[in-house]
């Protein structure tokens, strides 16, 4: 009865989970040299983040005496939960290290875990700003989830399969052809929440220097040193699995395993190139139309459903 | 089951033994040392009835008349008797820490007397076989808890919240003493009712001239109407549940955490057996799906406009009550349209999550009356920095704010997943009246999970985190052992419920087995998920402990400084200036605030010399406002009557005597 069913774990995932390690800090130098680019500036370096998590790591730390072990479970509960969640991300169409029916469930919850982590980290230190950023954040993750989850639901009834590696390896061009419209509209969705998600405009804005209008940034105001690396990578971690949900709904390689997993991190850098590209050519939306555009993804994610519905 | 009636005469033992020493002390350990007692006693035959699911009949051997001695464990009752005496055994210790401080003001035989009548009364609904059995066991139920929500009697809010109760109560119980006492009635119901039929036939023949409708259905539809509106009453069902936020927090927390964690499932167990015993029909579902949805999604909203721990915590209840039902209703929809998967996940799921919301609810109630206990203090924007003053409570209440928002690596996650991907499949299925359903179920459940992570999110850090906001507050103190043993046995089995969700499906597959044929065999791939789950479980707990351990590593030697919280360069912080729960909960209240009811004022400093700013904020029960105003509006329609009642025997008897010949009169013609 506990036996492991024989497509639960996938070994030959190993590769493409450590090339999502390697790979993830890079992100937020692609995003950077496209922003940098539109500026008319240099830029930093590509391997930036490398060097900030380097130089982070070999430093000591600031604590509030206000907290308790509560604050230390925030970046490392959060990292935990984005390692765990990368592990059940397929690349490119290839399963992840783990599937099981219904894996979308845990997908969400995890992030979910790492969202209630960070926010009760933020308000262990009893700063009014950091509790207004997990305010915030508690307030966007409702319609955010929704709209991922009605997404990865619409995903799997228009693949007719239920866990994630699955869903996602039977998105082909037939699939497209079949089922265009309700495919654009999910990736339209799964757009916005990954944009709500990682933290970047038009939700909120990384580069911003008021508390006021932060959301993310003004969680980890008190976390320095190894604490803010972890926090660093596992937004990271993150956005590359994110972005390579995303990434194998709209680019559905899958002649060969190599092949497509190269296509997936292609892809993914591809969407960090976007993302640099809306975040040049947008400010970031007013507090409160946030909540609305992440409504109207959710009424993407919803109508995509309903369309499929026979 | 000798061991069995050994657990009733215990309770009624316990209860009468606490009403007779003078003693204080003496009261309270015997009332509580003989529930948790006869819980062990009841224990044993639920576990075994649990691990081979049949029918555990009590023999006695003079059977008492018109079948009250009918008791009998199946797999259905034990899987709801386990969770029940584990929590109300555990509040029984809980209980004699807790009342321990009432030494001097009030007595203890009392509380300890109602405490076991309860014990035995929901044992006895969990058991009973015999419809009139089943009817005095849940007027005891509710008698009982009336007495206990009443405890503090000295406090007119508390009177109040157990007159709505009592009403409540009641006006649920009318619809069950039809369901019970019809002529030829069961329990568990039967599809045929053949006694009742011709009865009902006259009232229902107008219903059955309708075309469509067969007089075979009706009275299964009627019952079905009677049992949820009488348990969905006592289950919390939107707009019946109004007495709950009301009830649960007046009570003692140990009472509190079994009225919730217990007495709430007594009426999705009664739905449950109404449901697997006839044969049910698609509308049924729909009603349940939406009845439950709205239940969900009205309880947490509620839940963010409160100021109290407690009333947050009784409208949190109100939200997992609907999740139950939603569970239920995908069930009997899935039943219904002849699709045994759907059936099998849809129950499944809510017997998963009856079991997760006991454990999890009773141990918040039970951190919040440690916290009551310590502070003295119920509104949460008076509290803060608990945690480090009561480091016990605290980690308790984080770990079930967990699991109650079904985060993983905990016990509710599993009943979150089994609901939602019964809802998944029902969407995928090519049944009509199974799509609108589902997706409706699908979006309810995502919602409540993120209002309840914010919720959560927002009491924890409002109580337990940042800095004492009052000066009751400052001077925290952590409960005695007699109230942290239990707490910190919950969380344990919290996380076991977690990493053993698996063995949890298997058992519920197995108890629902008789009635669905089909349920393990299709259950069993999710059992297998889960297992999958488990692993992932612990792979991040592993990375938890070693991420940690990595943090250590690298800050040992270096420089790792103390100081004081960042704030923005401002100098004289006070405590005053932290986020509340309030002020948390604001956006999404707002958001919400058709549901919520919530209100702001604000005074606004103006001038060049402004005196004066304020904000008051206030969340309304429109539910209970709107009874108020009907029953207010009956009270006024209905006055002319109060002509006929005068209060003088005679003219009753005058009453009396002008029936008679009336009767007479007609009689005779």
């Amino acid at each position: 009865m506990f036996a492991l069913a024989q497509n639960a774990l996938h070994f030959d995932a190993l590769p493409r989970i450590l090339a999502g390690l390697a790979l993830c800090p890079l992100l937020f130098g692609i995003i950077n040299r496209v922003k940098a680019k539109f500026a008319g500036r240099t830029g930093q370096p590509l391997l930036q983040t490398y060097y900030d998590l380097a130089r982070l790591l070999k430093k000591g730390a600031v604590i509030s005496r206000t907290t308790t072990w509560v604050f230390p479970l925030g970046p490392t509960l959060g990292l935990a939960c984005s390692l765990a969640a990368l592990c059940l991300a397929p690349l490119g169409g290839q399963p992840g290290l783990f599937s099981f029916e219904g894996d979308i469930f845990l997908f969400a919850g995890l992030l979910s875990l790492a969202r209630f982590a960070t926010a009760a980290a933020a308000l262990d230190t009893g700063s009014s700003f950091e509790g207004m950023g997990a305010s915030r954040e508690m307030q966007f993750a409702v319609p955010a989830e929704l709209a991922q989850i009605l997404g990865l639901a619409a995903l799997a009834q228009a693949t007719g399969t239920y866990s994630l590696a699955e869903i996602l390896g039977h998105i082909d061009w037939a699939c497209w052809e079949a089922n265009g419209p309700v495919l654009a509209l999910t990736a339209t969705a799964l757009f916005l929440v990954l944009l709500a998600e990682t933290c970047r405009i038009p939700v909120d804005d990384p580069n911003t220097h008021l508390e006021l209008t932060m959301i993310h940034e003004v969680m980890v105001l008190d976390h320095s040193g190894p604490d803010f690396a972890f926090i660093l990578y596992g937004q990271g971690v993150k956005m590359w699995t994110l972005c390579a949900v995303l990434c194998a709904v709209l680019a559905p390689v899958r002649t060969g395993a190599l092949e497509a997993a190269a296509v997936g991190v292609a892809g993914i850098f591809a969407l960090a190139l976007i993302m640099g590209v809306v975040e040049s050519s947008m400010a970031r939306l007013r507090l409160l139309m946030v909540p609305r555009l992440l409504v109207g993804a959710t009424a993407l994610s919803g109508l995509a459903l309903i369309l499929l519905l026979r | 089951m000798t061991l069995f009636a050994a657990c009733l005469l215990t309770f009624l033992l316990g209860a009468l033994a606490a009403l007779l020493p003078r003693s204080f002390r003496i009261a309270n350990a015997l009332g509580s040392g003989l529930a948790v007692l006869g819980c062990l006693l009841g224990l044993a035959p639920a576990v075994q009835a649990l691990i081979t699911p049949q029918d555990w009949q009590l023999a006695l051997a003079w059977p008492p008349p018109w079948g009250l001695g009918h008791l009998a464990l199946d797999g259905i009752s034990a899987l709801f008797l386990t969770p029940a005496l584990l929590l109300i055994g555990l509040g029984a210790l809980y209980g004699r820490g807790y009342l321990a401080h009432m030494e001097g003001r009030k007595r203890a035989g009392p509380p300890w007397f109602f405490y076991n009548i309860l014990a035995a009364c929901i044992t006895g609904v969990f058991s009973a076989r015999d419809p009139l059995l089943l009817l005095l066991f849940w007027e005891g139920m509710a008698l009982s808890s009336y007495f206990l929500v009443c405890m503090e009697d000295g406090d007119g809010s508390v009177r109040r919240a157990g007159r709505i109760y009592l009403i409540a109560s009641h006006l649920g119980a009318a619809f069950l003493l039809v369901l019970c006492l019809v002529p030829g009635a069961t329990w568990p119901p039967t599809q045929a009712l053949p006694a009742a039929a011709p009865l009902l036939e006259d009232s229902l023949a107008s219903l059955a001239s309708a075309p469509g409708l067969g007089l075979a259905a009706v009275p299964a539809g009627l019952i079905f109407l009677l049992a949820l509106v009488g348990f969905g009453s006592k289950a919390g069902l939107a707009p019946l549940g109004v007495w709950l936020p009301e009830a649960h927090p007046a009570a003692p927390s140990h009472v509190s955490a079994v009225l919730s964690g217990v007495m709430i499932k007594t009426g999705v167990y009664g739905i449950l057996r109404v449901l697997l015993a006839l044969q049910p029909e698609p509308w049924w579902g729909w009603t349940l799906i939406a009845l439950g949805g709205a239940t969900a999604v009205l309880g947490v909203a509620g839940a963010l406009g409160q100021s109290e721990l407690k009333r947050l915590l009784a409208w949190s209840s109100m939200e997992n009550a609907g999740l139950m039902l939603l569970g239920l209703g995908l069930g009997a929809l899935g039943r219904a349209c002849n699709a045994p998967l759907v059936a099998t996940l849809g129950f499944s799921a809510a017997l998963i999550h009856m079991v997760n919301h006991g454990v999890f609810k009773s141990l918040l109630f039970f951190c919040a009356g440690s916290v009551l206990h310590g502070t003295g203090e119920r509104r949460m924007d008076q509290l803060g920095g608990a945690l480090k003053r009561m480091p016990a409570t605290g980690a308790a209440f984080a770990v079930a704010s967990l699991g109650i928002c079904g985060l993983p690596p905990l016990g509710g996650f599993a009943s979150e997943l089994v609901l939602g991907l019964c809802a998944v499949k029902g969407l995928l299925l090519p049944t009509a009246s199974l799509d609108i359903p589902s997706l409706a179920a699908l979006a309810v459940l995502v919602l409540c999970a993120g209002m309840a992570a914010a919720v959560f999110v927002g009491a924890f850090g409002a109580v337990f985190l940042g800095e004492p906001r009052s000066q009751t507050a400052k001077t925290a103190h952590e409960a005695p052992a007699l109230m942290r043993w239990p707490m910190l046995a919950l969380a344990g089995l919290g996380l076991l419920l977690g990493l053993g969700a698996p063995l949890l499906l298997h058992t519920v597959l197995s108890v629902l087995a008789p009635t669905l044929p089909q349920a393990s065999a299709l259950g069993a791939p999710l059992v297998q998920g889960l297992g999958v789950a488990s692993v992932i479980f612990g792979l991040l707990l592993a990375l938890l402990g070693g991420l940690f351990w990595l943090r250590r590593a690298l800050l040992r030697g270096r420089d790792v400084r103390t100081g004081p919280t960042w704030d923005c360069g401002y100098i004289a912080p006070t405590a005053r200036i932290q986020y509340t729960y309030s002020s948390f909960a604001q956006p999404l209240a707002l958001m919400f605030h058709a549901l919520t009811g919530s209100t702001g004022r604000a005074t606004r400093p103006w001038g060049l010399f402004p005196a004066r700013a304020g904000y008051f904020a206030e969340a309304q029960d429109r539910i209970l406002t709107a009874f108020f105003a009907l029953f207010n509006a009956l009270d006024a329609r209905l006055e002319a009557l109060h002509r006929l009642q005068q209060g003088q025997v005679h003219v009753y008897v005058l009453y009396i005597a002008a029936t008679l010949v009336a009767l007479l009169a007609w009689g005779l013609r």
